[in-house]
């Protein structure tokens, strides 16, 4: 017997602990949500993991999703190693040698044995999104970077063949990742303070505003840093040069009442219209009235404002 | 398509993964007198409870759960007896006892399966119960979060007192001090609490709209009412000192930023903190009338 509207397995990963995945039987493809400061695995992208099912949508009933978590409440370069390494774990189905150097605690419950012969079967993905929230989006586009900086000191012959290097089996790697960015950091943060005096965004968002400030990591990420500034720079700089790697370019999406980060996107990136009564926190959460973000995934040139 | 019995196995699965494991681990390693070994025994027996409502009405294979239940049988026993002899058994709402009671009493099985009626009259929108337990999860498993509740509802006055104290005067900016990660951890705990208050709120609010049985979304609720309850007037009385703790904190943040007018500020955090109320009068009932004093 099977249900309509069920087509999504849920599926604790091994690692990072927090992170999950929904997977489906016969996945075209692979979509990692990245959260962002503040944010969780499961907060963040509420509603995404009930709507891939309900939308009774093709393309999300094809669709394998993850969701990657880490301490959001640091910032580092690390965070962008240690995603790149999920993003191995998950493109080469778990297999990879540190699983079996490391196996994970068994399972009070012995049907893991099951689910960790359907995340190993997972075939080799047509395609790969990455979806990341906030500083999300910084670190993926900080991943991209490095692997960008890895492929530029090898002398190889081009982008592949460093990604051959890093990512040995799947055909698909970070670099032909397909980046939608729901309000990234990636232009700075600015935390004004009109969010607490307007009053109409999340009692959480505004105090997240007002806290962050004073926190180490606002330094790090707030409008004209040099991390940003050098990321910026870097990704434009090599997306000069290597204008085919898809992962070099995003399409971000604001709402009009962004009050957390610049709304501005890089030279390479598309501008996308910005959303009605949509804040920071909100613009990445789907509901029954708001169906944007899961649109904006499926195919964000719906949103590229072409004026 | 998947079929059902896959989709009720992998759910199990996940939950045990999760968040059962991770309650049985702790148990093992913090089941003391201190506040954390009584926060790490009533969740553990949330997670029985989870286990329970998740067999009950179909969400769960039955005898898989039972399998999984029975092997720790002995520990929520003793988990449960010295919930009782604690009298911390209380912090469950009272038909939550009922079911615990019963549950150790009665032997087996320890989860009731569900009964025809239960899956006649029980719409089983499988979405919805997988939003809640993948978000209830996270509220149990955030540890900054764990932390400001166990003090708020467990520690001794003490305790409460030593974390709170010279919380208002503290800003991460300042040289930092002896003791200053443990109130940057308070501080991260409680805007993270405000954060799954908004996002529980809204999500009960949804799950009847989505097709969740009543019954259902009311037990979920019930099951995180230990964890904080406002109808508790310790936990109540200090979340709201908390929040006149950390007022001075948003004052002082907000009189930094470069866009608002110092003669805003006030006003704004004013208005700020009935807001909080009201996030804390839809989280509890009845609603509390209070929010205003924590200015």
């Amino acid at each position: 017997m099977s249900s309509k509207n069920l087509s999504h397995i849920p599926v604790a990963l091994p690692r990072p602990d927090g992170a999950y995945a929904l997977l489906v039987e016969e996945p075209q493809r692979a979509i990692v949500f990245v959260h962002g400061f503040f944010g969780n695995a499961r907060t963040t992208w509420r509603a995404f993991q009930r709507l891939a099912d309900e939308v009774c949508d093709d393309w999300w009933a094809q669709s394998d999703l993850y969701f990657y978590c880490y301490d959001s409440w640091s910032q580092s370069e690390f965070q962008a190693q240690d995603f790149r390494e999920f993003l191995k774990d998950v493109l080469q189905g778990f297999r990879s040698q540190s699983y079996v150097d490391n196996p994970p605690p068994a399972s009070l419950y012995d049907r893991r044995s099951a689910d960790k012969a359907l995340l190993n079967s997972r075939k080799e993905y047509r395609e790969l999104l990455i979806v990341g929230h906030s500083t999300g989006g910084v670190i993926v586009r900080q991943a991209v970077v490095q692997l960008m900086d890895a492929y530029s000191n090898t002398k190889s012959s081009g982008p592949r063949a460093s990604i051959s290097k890093e990512l040995p089996k799947p055909k698909v790697g970070l670099l032909d990742a397909s980046l939608r960015l729901f309000a990234p950091a990636n232009c700075g943060a600015i935390c004004s303070g009109r969010l607490a005096i307007a009053g109409n965004a999340p009692v959480s968002e505004i105090i997240l505003a007002l806290i962050l400030r004073s926190r180490p990591l606002f330094e790090n990420i707030r409008e004209g840093s040099t991390l940003l500034e050098r990321l910026r720079s870097n990704t434009e700089a090599y997306f000069e040069q290597f204008p085919a790697v898809k992962a070099l370019t995003a399409h971000s999406l604001f709402g009009k009442d962004e009050a957390i980060v610049t709304a501005d996107k890089y030279d390479c990136d598309r501008r996308c219209r910005g959303q009605e009564s949509q804040s920071h926190t909100t613009i990445c959460k789907p509901s029954r009235g708001f169906d944007i973000p899961m649109k904006f995934v499926k195919n964000p040139k719906e949103f590229v404002d072409n004026g | 398509m998947v079929s059902l019995n896959d989709w009720e196995f992998a759910s199990l699965q996940f939950f045990v993964d999760d968040r059962f494991q991770r309650d049985v681990d702790n148990l093992t390693q913090r089941n003391d007198d201190s506040a954390e070994g009584t926060v790490t025994r009533l969740s553990f027996l949330e997670s029985f409870l989870w286990l329970y409502t998740g067999t009950q009405y179909g969400f769960f294979p039955g005898v898989e759960a039972n399998k999984v239940a029975t092997k720790y049988r002995d520990q929520l026993q003793a988990s449960h007896e010295r919930a009782v002899k604690e009298k911390t058994i209380q912090q469950f709402e009272e038909s939550l006892q009922r079911i615990l009671g019963s549950a150790v009493s009665l032997g087996e099985p320890l989860l009731q399966y569900p009964t025809r009626e239960v899956l006649e009259s029980v719409p089983k929108q499988r979405g919805a119960f997988r939003d809640a337990l993948l978000v209830c999860n996270d509220f149990a498993r955030n540890s900054a979060t764990s932390r400001l509740l166990q003090g708020l509802a467990f520690e001794r006055p003490s305790g409460w007192e030593q974390q709170v104290a010279g919380l208002s005067d503290f800003a991460r900016t300042d040289r930092a001090q002896v003791g200053d990660d443990e109130k940057e951890y308070l501080i991260r705990g409680f805007v993270e609490t405000i954060q799954y208050m908004e996002i529980l709120n809204g999500l009960f609010e949804d799950l009847p709209k989505i097709g969740m049985s009543h019954l259902v979304a009311a037990r979920i609720r019930d099951l995180l009412h230990w964890r904080l309850n406002f109808n508790n007037k310790v936990v109540l009385d200090r979340f709201i000192r908390l929040v006149s703790e950390l007022r001075p904190v948003l004052v002082r943040s907000l009189a930094a930023a470069p866009d608002v007018p110092i003669e805003s500020v006030d006003r704004a955090i004013n208005d700020l903190v009935p807001r909080i109320g009201g996030l804390m009068s839809k989280w509890g009932e009845p609603p509390i009338g209070r929010g205003t004093s924590a200015g």
